[in-house]
């Protein structure tokens, strides 16, 4: 079992999970919350987990439109550090309404699923390896 | 740091038995540059064409978009830290296949766009349809896994710009643009009165089919950078960027950046354009803090009045821009944001879900839903599948004419936040 750490601000280490709805993701981490659901789904989790004072660890949206049509989304959340924090609410809430801009007039890319099960599987990693540097 | 971009006018290209350019015209040898291609042992086989503005041609899916060059007068050529061995560019003289550009095309994922058409409506919408494009599209091995492809086709149609570029190393060029600029403390000196302007340019650096490379570095491994902006216009930044048609900025955008060339135009005689910091948009919040600060604190020591910023890509890079933008604002630091909007297919949505009250002074590249009605194609260079993901996803996106509907968003350089595009903004 692979268990990620960063440092908490302030000193101290903070264990983090993943929220995902990628079975690929969830195949292969342990520390996963796997969502059976869509993106809009693990966008409003996150809010909620967010919400209740858990810490916002990677951005919930991808960096590119096309990424938006994705039917995958890992997003990975920090332990809960007492009370909430504005900026990652305004992140998340912005997020949400942003995604819902973006596909309203294009459904979730089915076809292309396999691809975008892989591109969101690398992209966490590449968010796993940025967080591990900090360690 | 002086450095002269010397134009030699392409006006077409046509495949022949040496590569060579004769009074605009780019003769080039096909299976001279496809065994080159071909040395790259992930490569199977590639099929080279030629695309002319007005040809009933579309190219799909475009990857990249890069302009032939080569260094007049140098022992190495090619794109330092990537095709070459490290040295330093933005000084000297360069001559330019001005007019020209090779496009790179290539599944490596099944969803990627990236339109080019070359004729009609779409054509429109794109820089490129404009340049006598050589399109080079590769095979690859079997089995070969998307980061080695990726890296593959990048690759490849960096070698094939500065082959074709080679013959016109001692050719004498047509027109030569200069920019030259002293260090930061002579200027200054000379322009005491005038506003020092910093440009930062966001790059994607997310992972696979996100990354820019800076000297081959990719950019999610560096913290902002203080670069000469001459270093940029003669290839020290490139993409490898995939899936953003619209707003990643390719090769050939970073080699003619519309910021850095509109800022020179101005420097010394409105403002004093101080640099270009580059500055990784990453994925973790802690990343985006960080580069966010550390940009602002790299324009607060050089003392900047004002910074242009542009972001790439659509999605969290709104986060960086609007933080760096507060930062800014809160120094004192007047800035100005470069960004596109997604404001609906009739563009009456709000366009930015993210607001800042920091934010006064935005500047859109465009709307990435409006939508566009793409006439059939003769040709089609690339995949016909890749068609599919353009008009999929609502009703009626395909016409009984044959013609398909498609938002600008999957239309190759439609919305460049640095500005290398068609669009306009007027004020009403």
């Amino acid at each position: 079992m692979i268990i990620f750490k960063m440092f908490k601000r302030g000193g101290g280490l903070m264990k983090y999970r993943i929220l995902t709805n990628n079975p690929s993701v969830a195949a292969k981490y342990e520390n996963v919350l796997y969502i059976e659901g869509t993106v809009d789904d693990v966008l409003v989790k996150t809010r909620n987990l967010i919400q209740r004072g858990e810490s916002l660890v990677t951005h919930p949206l991808p960096a590119s439109i096309r990424m938006m049509y994705t039917p995958y989304r890992s997003i990975v959340i920090g332990q809960a550090s007492g009370s909430s924090d504005f900026l990652q609410l305004e992140i998340v809430e912005e997020s949400i309404t942003k995604y819902r801009r973006i596909i309203e007039y294009r459904n979730v890319d089915i076809k292309n699923n396999r691809d975008y099960e892989n591109l969101d599987l690398w992209l966490l990693e590449s968010a796993l390896y940025e967080m591990n540097t900090n360690i | 740091m002086r450095l002269e971009l010397g134009r030699i006018f392409i006006k077409d290209i046509q495949f022949g038995s040496e590569t060579k350019v004769s009074n605009g015209l780019l003769t080039v040898n096909k299976d001279e540059l496809a065994e080159l291609i071909k040395e790259d042992d992930r490569i199977k086989d590639v099929k080279l064409d030629i695309a002319r503005p007005g040809e009933k041609v579309r190219i799909i899916p475009v990857k990249d978009v890069i302009e032939p060059r080569v260094k007049v007068g140098s022992k190495v050529q090619g794109f330092p830290g990537v095709t070459s061995a490290m040295h330093r560019v933005g000084l000297g003289r360069t001559n330019i296949l001005y007019g020209a550009a090779v496009v790179t095309i290539g599944d490596i994922v099944g969803m990627q766009e990236g339109i080019v058409d070359m004729f009609g409506e779409g054509a429109k919408w794109t820089p490129f349809s404009k340049t006598f494009n050589l399109v080079v599209d590769i095979t690859p091995e079997a089995g070969l896994e998307p980061h080695s492809h990726e890296t593959a086709v990048r690759l490849a149609g960096l070698k094939a710009s500065s082959y074709l570029a080679k013959c016109a190393e001692n050719m004498e060029a047509e027109e030569v643009l200069v920019y030259e600029m002293d260090n930061v403390a002579e200027n200054i000196k000379k322009y005491p009165d005038l506003p020092k302007i910093l440009y930062v340019e966001m790059l994607i650096s997310q992972g696979l089919l996100h990354d820019g490379f800076i000297y081959g570095v990719n950019s999610k491994e560096i913290l902002p950078t203080l670069i000469h902006p001459n270093e940029e216009l003669d290839g020290a930044v490139i993409s490898g960027n995939c899936v953003a048609a619209c707003d990643k900025i390719t090769t050939y955008q970073h080699q003619n950046n519309s910021v850095i060339q509109d800022l020179y135009a101005k420097h010394g005689k409105e403002l004093n354009f101080l640099g270009v910091v580059l500055t990784p948009e990453l994925t973790t919040l802690e990343g985006k803090f960080r580069s966010c600060e550390m940009t602002a604190n790299l324009a607060k020591m050089l003392g900047a009045d004002g910074v242009i910023v542009s972001e790439e890509g659509y999605g969290n890079p709104d986060s960086d821009l609007l933080i760096i933008c507060k930062k800014l604002e809160q120094e004192g630091i007047k800035t100005v944001l470069i960004t596109d909007e997604c404001s609906g297919q009739d563009g009456f949505s709000q366009p930015l879900a993210d607001t800042t009250p920091e934010a006064v002074a935005v500047v859109s590249a465009g709307n990435v839903s409006h939508l566009v009605k793409l006439d059939p194609a003769e040709v089609i260079l690339g995949n016909i599948a890749a068609i599919e993901n353009i008009s999929g996803g609502w009703h009626d996106s395909v016409q009984e004419d044959g013609r398909i509907f498609c938002e600008l968003n999957a239309i190759i350089g439609a919305t460049s936040e640095i500005g290398f595009h068609n669009v306009t903004t007027v004020l009403r």
